[in-house]
């Protein structure tokens, strides 16, 4: 009985998330003249490759994806280069780690779109607007990347023990080398996961890409515009070609997930 | 290799003083052992020796350079931690060829090295192990190895023993004890566990809320401790202490008497050897009177040691050890150990510590007066 319960729940939560995939997948091979038809089917009539071909094909499509890519991984850099040593400091010197808790929280309480317009303005000015190469848009992701990064990461470095750091310095390391042998590859689980979070944060994040880029967009508003002028099966391509980034990431960095890498220090 | 010095070193958190004025002069390839209870500044003295924290007073030097202002990579001093803290993401031989190559150390030499330090403390076979396969004993080993192996100028160990089990301490104590004197590298060695203070060290130190109490050799803090609080934390179990009072070279315990004029003539005791004689004449006034438990020996008759004190075993107190066996004893209104050889159920009416292994102490301070 209870076996039957819990079969019935797993096949729930795998349900929930493998339909809408299926449906983007069915949506995204029927030719845009099927979409309409009535009444509706499981399976496309003429399943076809089309709409992926005119979502690469067309420019400015084309040019989203360039530019998503772009920014999330230039969102990925910049948010590790700045949150490494604040989330050391962080695990380290706890009083620091609290004065920062706050500054980071106050980053994601306030509600994206409301400073989505203060941030327009911000940038008109400084030349950063509707950039081509979104550098605005990338600044405003490692904004929002920022406290993300820095929780995952503070919370792997305090759990590396401040001895391995001690022990390397007395075994003659600088401070700078003690974190670069010792700490960072033991960080390195938290490092895969700050990435991935950080990545795909960016990655379909609406709000910002929305009215910082009006014309130079990423492919969440683009995929908003398709969908919105009724091009369902284009907007099912570029879906399904929004989906592929993160399986891709959570495949290679699969082994950087296991855990147990502390294992040993001690006792 | 080297002599280290230390001159009035001291730490202070805010108004807790956690060190005090140690000073302790260590000879080229002497062990010195540090000993107290939890929280004494034991750790505190190697953090500050090692460079982990700022120390607040004094001057510390290795040979004639002064290392206490430099950063701890740069002082030639190695440290084993009481978890050992061996990198778990290296195999044994990427931890012990660590400390060379922060030193950049050509990888020939590097190899030879490591490999050296290894067949000394038979680690040889586990080199491309990671830490995690390995038991508590042989991560010990990697733990000491990467510590030895760059031959530092002095050497820490932080209660290195304290994770083993019971049986693996003795021989990893004796195996310590024998790579020290091997290769004669100046060493402290910081416990809580008098048995590794006393089997380990030239000298011990005993230290209690920050102050040195102590520093002899083992024999000496052990037969002529030099407070009350030192001969209450040695020995296995401590020294009894009752009050009594002095006057005119009588002691009084109770309502017994002790002649100590006879006995503290030098050469008369085993406090006494190691120190000269003492006149009890000179002393007055209340103390602490300090008598081991071993000390006590089954008396014959009543009133038959006039020159001891002598107390009442109580058998339902009793301890069988085997070898030994423990009671408690009533000495006038005081309750003392009594510790006896043999193993036997006979627990004797009456035992009696002679006059000369009494140890007096000041009643209030606990400072050594006599013997």
């Amino acid at each position: 009985m209870r076996r039957a319960l819990l079969g019935g729940a797993i096949a729930a939560v795998v349900a929930s998330a493998a339909v809408p995939l299926l449906l983007i997948a069915k949506q995204a091979m029927t030719p845009e003249r099927e979409s309409f038809a009535w009444p509706p089917a499981w399976l496309p009539h003429e399943p076809t490759l089309e709409n992926f071909r005119h979502v690469l094909a067309g420019a400015e499509l084309f040019g989203g994806l360039v530019r998503s890519v772009g920014v999330a991984a230039a969102t990925v850099i910049s948010t590790l280069a700045l949150t490494l040593p604040a989330a050391w400091l962080g695990a380290r010197a706890p009083a620091v780690g609290r004065r920062l808790d706050a500054v980071l929280v106050l980053t994601r309480v306030l509600p994206s779109i409301a400073i989505a317009v203060p941030l327009a303005v911000l940038f008109v000015r400084a030349g950063l607007y509707n950039d081509p190469s979104a550098l605005g848009l990338w600044l405003a992701h490692t904004l929002l990347g920022l406290p993300l990064a820095f929780f995952v990461l503070r919370a792997a470095f305090a759990a590396v023990p401040v001895e391995l750091e001690q022990a390397a310095r007395l075994d003659g390391a600088s401070a700078l080398g003690a974190f670069v042998r010792v700490s960072m590859p033991l960080a390195r689980p938290a490092l895969a996961t700050a990435s991935l979070l950080v990545f795909l944060l960016s990655w379909d994040e609406f709000a910002f890409a929305l009215l910082l880029q009006v014309t130079n967009r990423t492919l969440p508003p683009l995929l908003y515009y398709l969908s919105a002028f009724g091009f369902p099966g284009l907007s099912s391509a570029l879906a399904a070609i929004m989906v592929l980034p993160a399986l891709v990431i959570v495949i290679l960095l699969e082994p950087a997930f296991r855990s147990g890498l502390l294992a040993g220090s001690g006792r | 290799m080297a002599r280290a010095l230390l001159e009035n070193v001291g730490k202070r958190y805010g108004d807790v003083v956690a060190l005090e004025g140690f000073s302790l002069d260590v000879a080229d390839g002497e062990l010195v052992t540090v000993l107290g209870p939890s929280g004494c500044g034991k750790s505190t003295l190697l953090r500050l020796i090692a460079g982990l924290e700022p120390m607040t007073d004094g001057a510390i030097r290795l040979d004639e350079r002064r290392i206490d202002g430099l950063p701890p990579e740069d002082r030639d001093v190695a440290m084993v931690f009481q978890s050992y803290a061996l990198y778990p993401h290296m195999t044994v031989r990427g931890n012990v060829e660590f400390p060379l190559r922060m030193r950049r150390v050509a990888r020939a030499e590097r190899r030879r090295r490591a490999q050296e330090v290894a067949e000394l403390l038979e680690i040889g076979a586990m080199l491309d192990r990671r830490p995690s396969a390995l038991s508590g004993g042989q991560r010990q080993r990697v733990a000491l190895a990467r510590a030895l192996v760059r031959h530092p100028a002095l050497f820490l160990l932080d209660e290195p023993l304290s994770n083993l089990d019971a049986r693996l301490r003795a021989s990893v104590r004796q195996y310590i004890r024998d790579v020290q004197r091997r290769l004669s590298v100046t060493t402290l060695y910081v416990t809580h566990d008098q048995t590794e203070a006393m089997t380990l060290g030239h000298r011990v130190v005993v230290l209690d809320r920050g102050r040195m109490q102590q520093v002899d050799t083992p024999l000496a803090v052990y037969e002529r401790p030099a407070n009350a609080f030192v001969a209450g934390f040695l020995g296995a179990p401590p020294m009894n202490l009752v009050p009594g009072e002095v006057a005119g070279g009588v002691l009084a315990v109770g309502d017994q008497r002790v002649d100590l004029r006879r006995a503290w003539r030098a050469g008369a005791s085993a406090s006494a050897r190691l120190a000269p004689a003492c006149d009890p004449s000179a002393l007055s006034g209340r103390v602490l009177v300090g008598v081991r438990p071993e000390h006590f020996a089954p008396a014959t008759a009543e009133g038959s040691d006039q020159d001891g004190l002598s107390a009442r075993p109580d058998p339902a107190t009793c301890e069988l050890l085997g070898a030994e066996t423990l009671v408690r004893a009533a000495l006038g209104v005081e309750s003392v150990l009594v510790r006896l050889l043999g193993g036997g159920p006979d627990i004797p009416l009456r035992v009696s510590a002679p006059a000369s292994a009494l140890h007096l102490f000041e009643a209030d301070g606990g400072r050594r007066i006599g013997p």
